[in-house]
Parts: structure tokens; C-alpha cells; sequence
């Protein structure tokens, strides 16, 4: 069947053309009024036409054409008709305002309608005995409109569910268009062709009046009216818009608003006034991508670039930020990585340090535990052999003296002698198998050398007290470490049990000699045990074989110095080393 | 040996000490035992001329630090050391400082007591060395400058007349000075003031050796 809305536009559309033929030869200067068909049919009847009618009438000195824009291709269809004025819904309006600079002169106010602003608005209507109560119910459901491009009669619907955060592409599992003819809407739901039908401002009260329904056959959801005006399901938005084009002189705007504004309107349902809030319209149109909002749906970089320029930087900044991360973290670890094989390193070099150290004392004690050992042994044996000698001497001129002695006698007392020296050479032979490693006397101040000494005893607390000129020794300082060295071993051991430790090293200056003393806290040294102390094999350790004192006693006399022992009050030990202070002329004796 | 010098054996072991003297005294020497250093600083009279014979190793104080100590008080007792051990580094240094000798232990006896004779008859010839320079130094501060001056020159075998052209002075008063000079220094000529002269620098020249 014909649609009606066809009908109507055909004769209105032969009018015009029958008025421009009329007009042909006329010199009046032509305003062109573009319509953009997204309306029903009502709309040319009761105001499209009575508003042309109006202008035509009102301003004679313009030669009016009417044009039918195409909603599908607006652009290219402004473009080539060139109209001066655009009478569409609010949403195409607020869709090209951004892009073609229409100017509202003019908005539709019905009667009935509380502002300019709030006019038109969709219901969503379903049979009363459907299961669907609310809105979101609708999921899947079937839906029947007028046109996919009706504002109150779809778009507005579909507003509404993407503000309720629901996808309004797919929310519907299909959608039946009527275009406006038969049946209808309402006709498709009574039949149960669809569960839901979107009916435009007022509709379902109209069908209500001219009784197409029976209101109590269909019910409509969500409405939120109030009993205020029609019902409906969604917000308010304004109604059609009447705008200018930029390029239309502003005499031509101004007399075709005043005509529009002072519009009798007795005998009408609705005036042209001036709305002044498209916000919610334009809200919309961002929420269905239409218009300034459109989405490019292609897959080009372009496009792509266009419809998530934000997400693409976001997300760039996000992998940047992400790319950092990473870097940071890596240069971050491989730092910490080289500061604690930097600290391990040191640690270990401290500790190969004092181990080397502690070696080379060990080795030392070694090499001297022999030598001393030998040394000792040559040295008390001596005493004997040498006392022999002298009493074999002392013999013989005791005999000599009493005028008896005798060739035999005198040539026994001479073997004696003989003996003697063999004797004493081969203690001397056997003293030699232990060979000094050799000495190097050089310039040293006790300073270092307790430095080095303490290197061993890593943890110990050891009290330092030095003078703050350099305690110069001409010595061995390898010897003298290990003087200081055993003493501070002896002190450790000493304090072992001691609640609160405490050992101390002291530099002072005693005439011509520095001393070096190390005291401890330790227990009290019995009278026996100190007479001893510094003599081979009376150690006060039980494990200790009593040769660090003693190798100790004679290295210290071996560079013209001497230890010197004192017991402490109540208890504790001070151990010296008194050796000569270096005097700068010494070398050059 | 007179029994005016005295030995002093200085050790730290008894049994050395006692077996030391006992040899040395049957030899005929007066001695005085010390069982170390501190002990001989402290007791000894220095001024009874001698010698010591002295142990190296010693606690407290060593041999070797006894020499300093003695060269500091210029305690003039010459020394001989007996070591237990061969140490040429050290006995080349005590020598070095004046030692008389450095021995090994067990000494060879004869060559202990003839080193104690040497060192007793060096004591007592430079203590009386450093006596008799004494007296010639007195006698020859009695001089007055002049007669000084004049007496160095009739000591070099000058006339009278020379002198006092040298000197700027009469002949008579040379000869005056020359008087004075010869009843002064207890000579009766030249040739004998030559040699009083003579033996005055040889004793100010060992003084200072001694000294050094």
C-alpha cells in the first residue's frame, strides 16, 4: 500500500512546484526551505504546511522554493540544493550545527509541552499481558518503530538505553521498521510480531483518543510522566527546529524569525519560539556516535587515529610508561646487582685481607716457634757447657796455683776445654738449621703497624689511644706486628669470659723509647704464672704452647727494645713494648 | 792485676755469673757480680777503673742498651761482650760504639783474660791519660796570654829577639816571659818546654777523641 506520508509529500511537493511556475519570470529574490524528512505525516498536515503557508503569505517580498533534503545524504544534498533554511528534528540540527553552521531562528513548542526545551520523547509500549516490566527486560527482544531515523520515534529509545549503560546496537534482536504505513506499530504488537513497539510524543495518547487501542490492551514501561502531559519512557528533548544557513543574509534571517516568532497560533497546536538548551540533545547524539560524534567504522589508520586517538595515545603513554618501567627496574637491579657484588667484593677483599694477614703471622709464628725453639735450646744449653768451661779453667789454675798440676792433669783439663767448644759448635751448628728470614729495617710508626695488627681481629673492640705525632720506629714492621698482634691475640683470649670487655692500645712516649701497651680486663695472673710470663713454654693458655711471648720477648730485644709485664688492679694485664723512638739522624750514623 | 781495678760480670743467670767469677777470680782478678744491667747502673762505683764483661741478652735491660746508657753518662769502663749467639750485625755495631771485643759463649779462656787485661790496662792508661792532661792543661792555664804567646814560640826553637819583633815587645820583656814560662810549666829550656808543649796536644788531641 502507498504510505500516507508519501501521499501527502507528493501533493504537497506538486503545490510548490505548481506556486514556482506561478512565480516564473518573478525578479523576487528566491529563500529556499529544505526539509529533512525524519517526521510523520502529522507533521506536514498540522505544521510544516501551515508554517509555509504562514511564511508565504507574511513575506511576500521573497519568492519561497521548498526542497526535500534527503536524510541518508544530507551533506551532498545541502550542498547541491543550497537551501537558506533547514527545518529538522533537534538531533539533525545539533548534528550539523558543528558541521554546516546552522543557526537555530526558530524551535517548535507544542501547546501541550511545559518548555520549548523538553517536547519530544519516545515510549516504550509492550501488550499488557507481556512479561516485560522494565526497560532492560527488553534484551533480545523484538522491536517495532516508524523509521530508524524518527528522533522521538527511535532515536530518543535508543538514547535512553545507552544511558542506562546498555548497547544500544545490539541491545534488540531485531527491529522492524513500519516506514510510517501499514500496519502499524501498534498493529505489529497486538499481532505479537514484536514485544516492544517505540511510539513518538503523544502517540499512544492520540491512538488512545481516536481509539485505535484500547488503553487497557497495552501497557507502557518505565513511565516516567507523572501524570504530567503524555507518558513516556525517556527524558524530554526539544521538537523540530527551524535554522538559518550561514551563507543567508542576516535581513532575510531576521524578517524569516520575526515571521516564524510572531506566527498567529489560535488556531494551531503548537508556536515557533526559541529554544535555548540543546545540551540533552547533544548529549545524545555523543551517546549514539551521530553527527559531530560519528564513528568511522573503518579500520584505517586514519579512522582508527580519528575514533581512538585518545586510547591510542593513552595507550602509547601506557607502553612508554610501561617501556620505563622495564628499563628502570633493569638499570635499577643491575645497579643494586653491582653495588652488592661491589660490597661482597669489598667484604671479601677485608676478609682475604685480615686472613693474609693472619697467615702471614701465622707463618711467621711458625718460622719463629722453630727458630726460638732452637734458639732457646742453643741458649740454655750454653749456659752449662760455657759453665764447664770455666770451671775447667778455673781448675786448672787452682791446681796451678797449688803447684799440682800435673802434665796429665793439665792435658785433661784440656780435653775438657776441647769439649767445651765442640760442643758448643755443634749447638751452634744445630741453631743454625733454623734460618732467620732476613730483616728489614726501615722507618715505621706504631700507628700503622696497630692499624695492620688490629686487621686481624676484625669484631673485637679495641681501644685505640695515640699520640697524634707518628710514633717512629726504625725496625722490622712486619716483626713488630707480630708483637702487636700477639699481645692483642693474648688480650682476646683473656677477655673471653669478661662480661664487659675491654682491651686497649696505647702509644706514649717513655724518654728516648716509645711504648706500645696493650692492657685487657682479664682475670687476675697468679704470682707463679706472671714470673714466667715471656718464657718458653709457660703458656697461661691451655692450649697455647707458650712461644708467642717468648718469640715475641726476642724479637723485641732483637731490635734493641724489651717487653715489659704488669698485673692491673684488681685484675687484668698490661702487656709493653718499649723500642727505641726514631730519631731522624739515626740512618745517617 | 792490682787489685785497684775491679771486673764487673754482669748476666742474668746466676750459675753464669757465679761460674764466671769463680774462673776470673782463681785468674787473680778482683770482681763484682751483677745479675743485670739496672743492677750494675745503680750499685757500681765507675770511678774504680776496670772492665765489664757483659751478657747481650738480658731482660729489662740488654747489653747492648747498657752500652747507650754508658755512653750517655760517659761511663768510661770498656766492655766485653759476650754473646750466646753469633750476631755480626750487632757485634759490629757494639764495636762500632767502643766495645773492646764481642765473644761468643763459651769464650776461649786465655783469649777472655788477655781481652780483660787490654781492656783493664786501657782504662787505666786513658783514665791517666786524661789525668795527666789534666795537670798539663792546669799548669798551662797558670800562663798568662802573653806568656802563652811566648812560650809557643821559644817552644819552636825561635830567638828572643825574633819573638819580640813578632810579638811587638822588648826583647827584654820576651825574655821576662820566657822566665816566668820555664819556672811555671817546671822547665829549665827550650828543648823541654818543646816537649811539655809536645805532650799537652797529644793529650788534647786523645781528649777529644775520647770524647767522640
Amino acid at each position: 500500500m502507498f504510505p500516507m506520508h508519501l501521499l501527502l509529500k507528493t501533493v504537497l511537493t506538486a503545490v510548490l512546484i505548481f506556486s514556482s511556475a506561478v512565480f516564473a519570470g518573478d525578479a523576487r529574490p528566491i529563500v529556499t526551505i529544505g526539509l529533512v524528512d525524519t517526521f510523520s505525516p502529522e507533521f506536514y498536515i498540522h505544521s510544516y504546511s501551515p508554517t509555509l503557508d504562514h511564511l508565504i503569505d507574511n513575506l511576500k517580498q521573497y519568492r519561497f522554493s521548498i526542497v526535500e533534503i534527503d536524510y541518508r545524504n544530507i551533506g551532498s544534498e545541502i550542498e547541491q540544493k543550497q537551501p537558506d533554511f533547514l527545518v529538522t528534528s533537534a538531533s539533525d540540527y545539533a548534528a550539523l550545527f558543528s558541521k554546516y553552521g546552522t543557526q537555530q531562528i526558530a524551535t517548535k513548542e507544542p501547546k501541550a509541552s511545559p518548555s520549548v526545551s523538553q517536547t519530544t520523547s519516545s515510549t516504550f509500549v509492550v501488550p499488557a499481558d507481556s512479561p516485560y516490566q522494565k526497560i532492560s527486560d527488553l534484551k533480545g527482544s523484538h522491536v517495532a518503530i516508524t523509521d530508524c531515523n524518527s528522533f522521538d520515534g527511535w532515536l530518543i529509545a535508543l538514547g535512553e538505553l545507552e544511558k542506562r549503560h546498555l548497547d544500544s546496537d545490539n541491545f534488540f534482536s531485531r527491529v522492524t521498521e513500519t516506514h510510517y504505513g501499514i500496519p502499524s506499530v501498534i498493529s505489529l504488537l497486538r499481532r505479537g510480531s514484536a514485544n516492544v513497539g517505540i511510539l513518538s510524543t503523544c502517540e499512544f495518547e492520540q491512538l488512545t483518543e481516536t481509539g485505535v487501542i484500547n488503553k487497557n490492551d497495552f501497557r507502557v514501561l518505565e513511565d516516567i510522566s507523572g501524570g504530567n502531559g503524555c507518558m513516556r519512557s525517556t527524558e524530554r528533548y526539544p521538537d523540530v527546529v527551524f535554522s538559518s544557513m550561514p551563507q543567508v543574509s542576516a535581513a532575510v534571517v531576521r524578517n524569516v524569525t520575526v515571521s516564524l516568532l510572531t506566527m498567529p497560533s489560535e488556531n494551531l497546536s503548537f508556536q515557533w519560539t526559541v529554544a535555548n538548551d540543546f545540551r540533552q540533545t547533544f548529549d545524545l547524539l555523543k551517546a549514539l556516535h551521530r553527527g559531530p560524534f560519528e564513528v568511522d567504522r573503518s579500520w584505517s589508520f586514519k579512522a582508527v587515529w580519528k575514533n581512538y586517538r585518545t586510547e591510542v595515545l593513552l595507550a602509547a603513554a601506557l607502553l612508554i610508561a610501561l617501556i620505563f618501567h622495564i628499563l628502570s627496574i633493569n638499570i635499577l637491579v643491575a645497579r643494586r646487582t653491582q653495588e652488592l657484588s661491589d660490597s661482597l667484593a669489598e667484604t671479601k677483599r677485608f676478609s682475604d685481607l685480615a686472613q693474609e694477614s693472619r697467615r702471614r703471622l701465622m707463618q711467621l709464628e711458625r718460622m719463629n716457634i722453630v727458630s726460638q725453639l732452637s734458639s732457646m735450646f742453643a741458649h740454655e744449653i750454653k749456659q752449662p757447657i760455657t759453665n764447664i768451661g770455666y770451671y775447667a779453667g778455673a781448675l786448672k789454675l787452682l791446681l796451678k796455683r797449688q803447684k799440682s798440676l800435673t802434665p796429665e792433669a793439665e792435658s785433661l783439663l784440656s780435653e775438657v776445654g776441647t769439649e767445651v767448644q765442640k760442643s758448643a759448635d755443634i749447638v751452634e751448628h744445630v741453631r743454625s738449621y733454623s734460618k732467620k728470614h732476613p730483616r728489614q729495617l726501615v722507618v715505621c710508626t706504631l700507628q700503622e703497624i696497630i692499624r695492620k695488627s688490629s686487621e686481624a681481629f676484625p669484631g673485637e673492640n679495641i681501644r685505640v689511644d695515640c699520640p697524634t705525632e707518628n710514633a717512629e720506629v726504625l725496625a722490622d714492621p712486619f716483626e713488630l706486628e707480630f708483637i702487636v698482634s700477639n699481645f692483642i691475640k693474648n688480650s682476646v683470649a683473656a677477655v673471653k669470659d669478661v662480661t664487659l670487655p675491654n682491651i686497649a692500645v696505647s702509644v706514649t712516649r717513655d724518654a728516648d723509647f716509645w711504648r706500645l701497651c696493650v692492657s685487657d680486663n682479664g682475670p687476675a695472673i697468679p704470682d707463679e704464672q706472671f714470673r714466667y710470663l715471656g718464657k718458653v713454654g709457660q703458656s697461661t693458655k691451655a692450649e697455647g704452647l707458650g712461644f708467642g711471648l717468648a718469640i715475641a720477648t726476642a724479637i723485641a730485644e732483637g731490635c734493641g727494645g724489651h717487653l715489659e709485664f704488669k698485673r692491673l688492679e684488681p685484675n687484668g694485664l698490661a702487656v709493653s713494648l718499649l723500642i727505641q723512638a726514631y730519631r731522624r739522624n739515626d740512618l745517617n750514623d | 792485676m792490682t787489685k785497684e781495678t775491679l771486673i764487673r760480670l754482669i748476666d742474668d743467670e746466676e750459675s753464669v755469673l757465679r761460674a764466671q767469677s769463680t774462673f776470673l777470680t782463681m785468674a787473680g782478678y778482683r770482681v763484682q757480680s751483677y745479675q743485670g744491667a739496672l743492677a750494675f747502673l745503680e750499685q757500681d762505683d765507675f770511678s774504680v777503673p776496670g772492665c765489664l764483661v757483659l751478657d747481650v741478652r738480658m731482660p729489662q735491660m740488654s747489653g747492648i742498651e747498657l752500652q747507650n746508657v754508658m755512653l750517655e753518662r760517659k761511663i768510661d769502663l770498656p766492655i766485653i761482650f759476650l754473646s750466646a749467639h753469633g750476631d755480626i750485625e750487632m757485634a759490629v755495631e757494639a764495636v762500632r760504639k767502643g766495645a773492646k771485643s764481642f765473644l761468643v759463649k763459651p769464650p776461649q779462656l786465655d783469649k777472655l783474660t788477655d781481652l780483660i787485661e787490654e781492656a783493664v790496662a786501657d782504662n787505666l792508661k786513658s783514665r791517666s791519660d786524661k789525668r795527666m792532661a789534666e795537670e798539663f792543661e792546669e799548669q798551662w792555664a797558670m800562663l798568662t796570654e802573653s806568656e802563652k804567646q811566648v812560650a809557643l814560640m821559644v817552644g819552636k826553637g825561635l830567638m828572643n829577639s825574633v819573638i819580640g819583633e813578632v810579638l811587638d815587645m822588648t826583647e827584654r820583656t820576651v825574655r821576662g816571659h820566657r822566665e816566668a814560662v820555664y819556672e811555671k810549666l817546671e822547665v829549665s829550656n827550650a828543648a823541654e818546654l818543646a816537649t811539655f808543649i809536645h805532650e799537652l796536644q797529644d793529650c788534647r788531641k786523645i781528649t777529644e777523641s775520647d770524647t767522640h
